[in-house]
């Protein structure tokens, strides 16, 4: 980042402040996106979250992805030097109309999440047989 | 000059604008080959230094961390996860791959054998242990 706050004066900020109590400033991540012929794929970095601190929502076509990082604070420790600052990621995607929303799974390993949104049948690509004539 | 809060606050929103700006630049194709940022944080208390980095997606076996007086390097390599000709058609591209290297002066001399690093969902850490005769001693003044 090219501008960043004083790192001394996040440190006395930051001192006293727990998980819980922390202004967290929204950021969104970085994503990839690709196409399989059955599904979509979406990864996104999510550094510091788990299965239990992702939440995906999928509401009228729009899918929101949403973390919260749950260990960036070491216990008994005051910052001296900061490049980051507690997140939350958000990003929000508008869906094609043909993904079966019945079968969209998400995975976090790593502090990644993937997510796969398998393409509704009827719109799976289908190979046509060509009979001889 | 008098300021109000709401200098201020426009201040960080330009701020927050520009490095909107500036991170857009960096999404672009042509940085693509630029590798993965990693950035540090810097902990302390009075018996030791904690380092963490947020670095999603990492396999541990990658990571090289060594210490060398004062400072701390810490090597790797973040290779994707898509198996090639598992990606039929390309969307978005944002996340970067690739090897990285970054080191660290730290405040003090550390002692190197007993540094311990753990890799937990996205997030490094290492624990560096202050050596005794790097901890700040109290001098007592005697009245004359």
């Amino acid at each position: 980042m090219l501008f960043t706050r004083n790192p001394a004066k996040t440190a006395t900020e930051e001192r006293t402040v727990s998980n819980e109590g922390t202004q967290r400033r929204r950021r969104a991540p970085a994503v990839d996106i690709w196409e399989q012929d059955h599904a979509l794929v979406v990864t996104a970095d999510l550094p510091g979250c788990d299965e239990a601190s992702v939440e995906i929502t999928l509401e009228k076509g729009v899918l929101t992805l949403r973390g919260t990082p749950t260990s960036d604070y070491p216990e008994g420790f005051t910052l001296v030097y900061g490049e980051y600052e507690p997140a939350e990621y958000v990003r929000t995607f508008t869906l094609p109309d043909e993904i079966d929303r019945s079968g969209v799974s998400a995975v976090v390993r790593n502090g990644v999440l993937t997510l796969t949104l398998p393409k509704a049948k009827e719109v799976q690509p289908r190979r046509i047989a060509v009979k001889a004539g | 000059m008098f300021y109000d809060d709401r200098t201020f606050a426009s201040m960080e929103r330009m701020l927050a604008d520009m490095n909107r700006l500036f991170d857009q630049t960096r999404r672009d194709p042509l940085w693509s080959d630029v590798p993965p940022a990693v950035p540090f944080n810097v902990w302390a208390n009075e018996d030791a230094l904690m380092v963490t980095a947020a670095i999603a997606g990492l396999d541990p076996d990658s990571l090289h961390i060594s210490v060398a007086g004062e400072v701390l390097t810490i090597r790797g390599n973040r290779t994707s996860e898509s198996q090639s000709g598992d990606e039929r058609t390309v969307h978005r591209r944002e996340r970067r791959f690739g090897e990285f290297s970054r080191s660290l002066q730290l405040p003090y001399r550390v002692d190197a054998d007993q540094a311990e690093a753990r890799y937990n969902g996205g997030i490094l850490s290492v624990a560096l242990r202050r050596p005794e005769d790097e901890k700040p001693r109290t001098i007592a003044v005697q009245a004359a």
